[in-house]
């Protein structure tokens, strides 16, 4: 039987508005249409995993540009640290995948994986395109010209109906691309649920927890002051506790946070208790300014590779499931010592069963007479075309109004 | 006589909270809100370098393979916790308002003045705050392969921020500038004229004193060939040095200005400019560093979102000297009529340093460690309250977003954790105040927990009432001493009143 009693979650959603803090906008929900918020996803209900590396991962340095001439134009730039041809596996005639990620390159011959090459906001003014937190708030908010705050998919999430799981990232924070939104439709999950304050605690928990849960009734559902806030997330994170403590997966010794986390996510989309959609995962440790390639293929790329693979291996059925797998921007062409500066554009990786694989848009070229006047890629493909890709053909929505303007599709979902 | 509950939210703000009796002495003790700023700011270890009663843990030579680092550092992080509870604005209590005559007067102060001599050692919480307030802003973090094989460098980093993180700022930026654990963290013990490495510079102009808008990328590569040749000495590992032959004497352009910068001054070249300097003094860029640092000051200290008009008033007053000057925005802050009014009052949510501090506190607690298992359970969950000292996830550091984030599950559970994990140990002490306040009347028990966690609720109050009822409930449980005084402990350390500052 479903734990998830409709008396349970009716009361638990009910709750769980006020923990968002902007619960305004869904004070005038009648208390049956919550009900329905319980509702698990409809079999096949498409779900999106973003899994955003910070930093600045060098994709040249995962994905390299191997075309007869594009890899000079690397090799001269790059030197010592340019990844050698015989440590790559080929995936088309220009581009091949460093060779510490054999699971995915096998998945991306499977057709499974697409790559998607020279990806920046185009067009965009108004930031520092070279600053982690600048460049990343702006392609976390989805749009190229500075206009609020909210994230890409808090304002997709404004447009499906309520619920308080509907975005989940388990990583400590709610993203950019989750935050701003009219609703509070997101939510943060740990990696590790330890409180028992589950089924089979003991009496002094129970009565703990009924005290911590009671606190909120002292508090309206609705302020966005701080105290409220406090006594509504006790409450909420009880009750989500409570639901959630026996879908975790149990911990595995030496496991990558990475890895960890995309269990997690596995885990929860199997449950399907929450009703997410969206989950996010934000990762760090990709900004090689030195010692870019022990870092990169000694630790980071192979415990990527391991990590999605990890996640695909633990989903009951992976065929609703897309991942979209992103950073902030891409490395400088010209190396320093032994790492390289903060560039431009870089590759978004989308896999799934649901991907029409293989390597889109061109190689942006590392001709030093074709960099922009920092001396970095230039990039022909918009972010915005990910999204509206994902929006359009995978989650559902208008991805014009969300976006705020129509965007070529890139034809990388079936 | 002021307000107490004035001097509460200052001594709250400005430190880890004060005793009931702290408060009281130092409202009966001075006649305006700016003559106890004055007074607290004046405090004699602050004008000296900090006297330590237990020196900070000494660290192993430089080893990478080994899992030291991450226990020795660990054991850094329970010394700063320490010193944070162990922080106390008045050292004596000796009282020399209204006394009138002279010589008695000067009796007291000498008497005052010996005692407090006699505490020179006592943490000052404004110090505390502000290495704090540094360490999650001018970032250098363990979780960085070099770091972490140098890590004694947080430990000296930890120690610089304690002798230069109030006065003047100029003197804080240049010596992080070549701060061993900054070098490695950003990576400008590489960067050399023939390979110049942006990573430092970049982040020096835009997270640690001028913000997005106010610097081209043309000055981020002019700032990087000004520092190179600051680097490490490759003797030791951990320390500055400075190497000529990979400093770049040629001429730049930061800042609309051409000639031959340097980092800080220190490569000797001909008519040299200096550029930290540049970047705080008035007739410089000091207008936009004093801006930068005030709101992110008065964000940390009062509330987050301040009115442009107070961010000027403070960045003018940090600016008066023509120098950027910590202590003169601080003074600005804590006698700033809004510091005391609503917004900033109900505004701030206790931070995971904030809150543990409160915990240990509340306990007398030294941060526990299990030395059998080698186990920090309290530095351990501080990770998912949101801030794990010496691991800051990336140089964005904890102070430039919303408190607010805090407040999610993972924070939730894992403060809850803490709080009963420092209670289960506080309970081993079959003497521990704790469960005396549990074996008498559930009210006063109740009373007790919210006062020494620093919430004095006044008789009435719905969340008192919360934590009688559960103290009763657990009684009638049959749950014994132990049990009862850590769900109860839970319970109030959990309510709005402990978590908000």
């Amino acid at each position: 039987m479903n734990p998830f009693t409709h008396d349970v979650t009716r009361r638990r959603f009910l709750q769980a508005l006020g923990a968002g803090g902007a619960a305004g906008a869904l004070a005038s929900v009648l208390p049956d249409e919550l009900m329905a918020l319980a509702r698990p996803l409809p079999l096949g209900e498409p779900i999106l995993v973003s899994l955003f590396l910070g930093g600045g991962l060098d994709g040249a340095h995962m994905l390299v540009p191997s075309g007869a001439n594009d890899y000079g134009h690397y090799v001269g730039q790059r030197g010592a640290l340019a990844v050698d041809l015989a440590a790559t596996l080929p995936l088309t005639a220009d581009a091949s995948l460093n060779a510490v990620m054999p699971r995915l390159h096998a998945r991306a011959q499977r057709g499974e994986v697409a790559f998607v090459r020279g990806v920046d906001l185009l067009g965009s003014s108004g930031f520092d395109p070279l600053s982690h937190f600048d460049k990343t708030d702006y392609v976390m908010s989805g749009r190229s010209t500075p206009g609020g705050p909210s994230g890409i998919w808090a304002r997709w999430a404004d447009t499906q109906p309520d619920n308080p799981l509907l975005l989940s990232t388990v990583s400590f924070g709610l993203p950019r691309m989750f935050s701003g939104g009219a609703k509070p439709q997101a939510t943060s999950l740990p990696a590790a649920l330890n409180f028992a304050l589950g089924a089979g605690s003991t009496r002094d928990e129970t009565l703990l927890a009924a005290a911590l849960e009671d606190l909120a009734s002292d508090y309206s559902a609705t302020s966005s002051a701080l105290d409220a806030r406090l006594a509504h997330s006790a409450k909420f994170s009880i009750e989500t506790t409570r639901e959630l403590a026996g879908i975790y997966p149990a911990a595995v010794p030496n496991e990558s946070a990475l890895t960890r986390s995309l269990r997690v996510i596995a885990a929860l989309i199997n449950a399907n208790l929450t009703g997410t959609r969206v989950y996010g995962t934000v990762h760090g440790g990709y900004d090689s300014h030195e010692n870019q390639r022990y870092d990169l293929e000694q630790k980071l790329l192979p415990d990527l590779d391991a990590s999605l693979e990890a996640f695909f291996a633990a989903l009951a059925d992976p065929s609703p499931v897309v991942v979209m797998v992103w950073t902030e921007f891409g490395r400088r062409p010209q190396a320093n010592t032994s790492g390289t500066d903060h560039g431009t554009c870089n590759n978004v990786i989308v896999l799934g069963p649901r991907v029409a694989g293989g390597v889109v848009g061109a190689q942006p070229s590392f001709d030093s007479a074709q960099l922009d006047a920092n001396g970095n890629l230039r990039g022909a493909i918009a972010f915005e075309q990910i999204y509206a890709e994902l929006i359009d053909r995978h989650l559902g929505g208008d991805s014009r109004a969300i976006l705020g303007a129509p965007y070529a599709p890139l034809h990388i979902l079936r | 006589m002021l307000n107490p509950d004035d001097v509460a939210h200052l001594c709250r703000r400005t430190g880890f909270g004060a005793t009931a009796q702290e408060v009281a002495f130092l409202a009966a003790e001075y006649a305006s809100l700016p003559a106890l700023v004055d007074a607290l700011l004046a405090d004699s270890r602050l004008a000296a370098a900090p006297v330590y009663a237990s020196p900070p843990p000494a660290m192993s030579p430089p080893a990478c393979a080994s899992v030291e680092p991450y226990f020795e550092t660990l054991a850094m992080g329970r010394w700063v916790l320490d010193r944070m509870k162990d922080a106390r604005f008045v050292r004596s209590f000796v009282t020399t308002n209204g006394v009138r005559k002279k010589k008695k007067r000067k009796k007291l102060l000498r008497q005052r003045a010996a005692e407090e001599a006699s505490r020179a050692s006592w943490p000052h919480p404004l110090r505390e705050k502000m290495v704090l307030f540094w360490h999650g802003l001018l970032v250098s973090s363990l979780d960085k392969d070099l770091v972490y094989c140098h890590h004694s460098t947080l430990r000296a980093q930890n120690l610089l921020f304690r002798e230069k993180g109030l006065g003047d700022f100029g003197a804080l930026l240049e010596a992080t500038s070549v701060d061993p654990a900054m070098l490695y963290y950003l990576d400008n013990w590489i960067s050399t004229k023939d390979n110049p490495n942006e990573n430092y510079a970049r982040e020096l102009l835009e997270l640690f004193s001028l913000g997005v808008g106010s610097y081209s990328h043309a000055d981020v590569v002019a700032a990087a060939q000004a520092g190179t040749g600051y680097t490490i000495n490759p003797a030791t590992g951990v320390d500055h040095v400075f190497y000529s032959p990979a400093h770049d004497y040629g001429d730049k352009t930061f800042d609309a200005r051409t000639g031959n910068w340097d980092l800080v001054g220190r490569a000797g070249g001909a008519s040299s400019l200096d550029l930290v300097e540049h970047l705080v003094t008035a007739n410089g860029k000091g207008q936009v560093a004093a801006r930068t640092l005030a709101k992110l000051l008065w964000q940390h200290f009062a509330h987050f979102t301040p009115a442009q008009s107070v961010v000027d008033q403070i960045a003018s007053a940090a600016l008066a000297s023509g120098r950027v000057n910590v202590t003169a925005a601080l003074r600005a802050i804590f006698t700033h009529a809004e510091f005391y009014g609503p917004a900033a009052r109900t505004g701030k949510l206790k931070n995971p340093v904030e809150f543990v501090v409160t915990l240990l506190g509340a306990l007398n607690l030294a941060a526990p460690y299990d030395a059998e298992q080698r186990l920090d359970v309290v530095q351990y969950l501080m990770s998912d309250m949101g801030i794990q000292l010496f691991h800051q996830p990336n140089v964005f550091g904890w102070w430039r977003r919303p408190e607010t984030r805090w407040i999610s599950l993972p924070a939730f559970q894992s403060k809850q954790l803490a709080a009963g994990y420092l209670a289960l140990v506080a309970v081993q002490n079959a003497a521990h105040p704790l469960l005396a306040w549990v074996r008498g009347a559930p009210d006063s028990g109740a009373a007790a927990m919210f006062s020494a966690l620093g919430a004095p609720q006044p008789a009435g109050s719905p969340v008192l009432a919360r934590a009688v009822r559960l103290l009763t409930d657990l009684r009638a449980a049959g749950a014994d001493d132990a049990t009862t005084a850590i769900r109860a402990f839970q319970f109030v350390a959990s309510t709005p009143q402990v978590q908000t500052n």
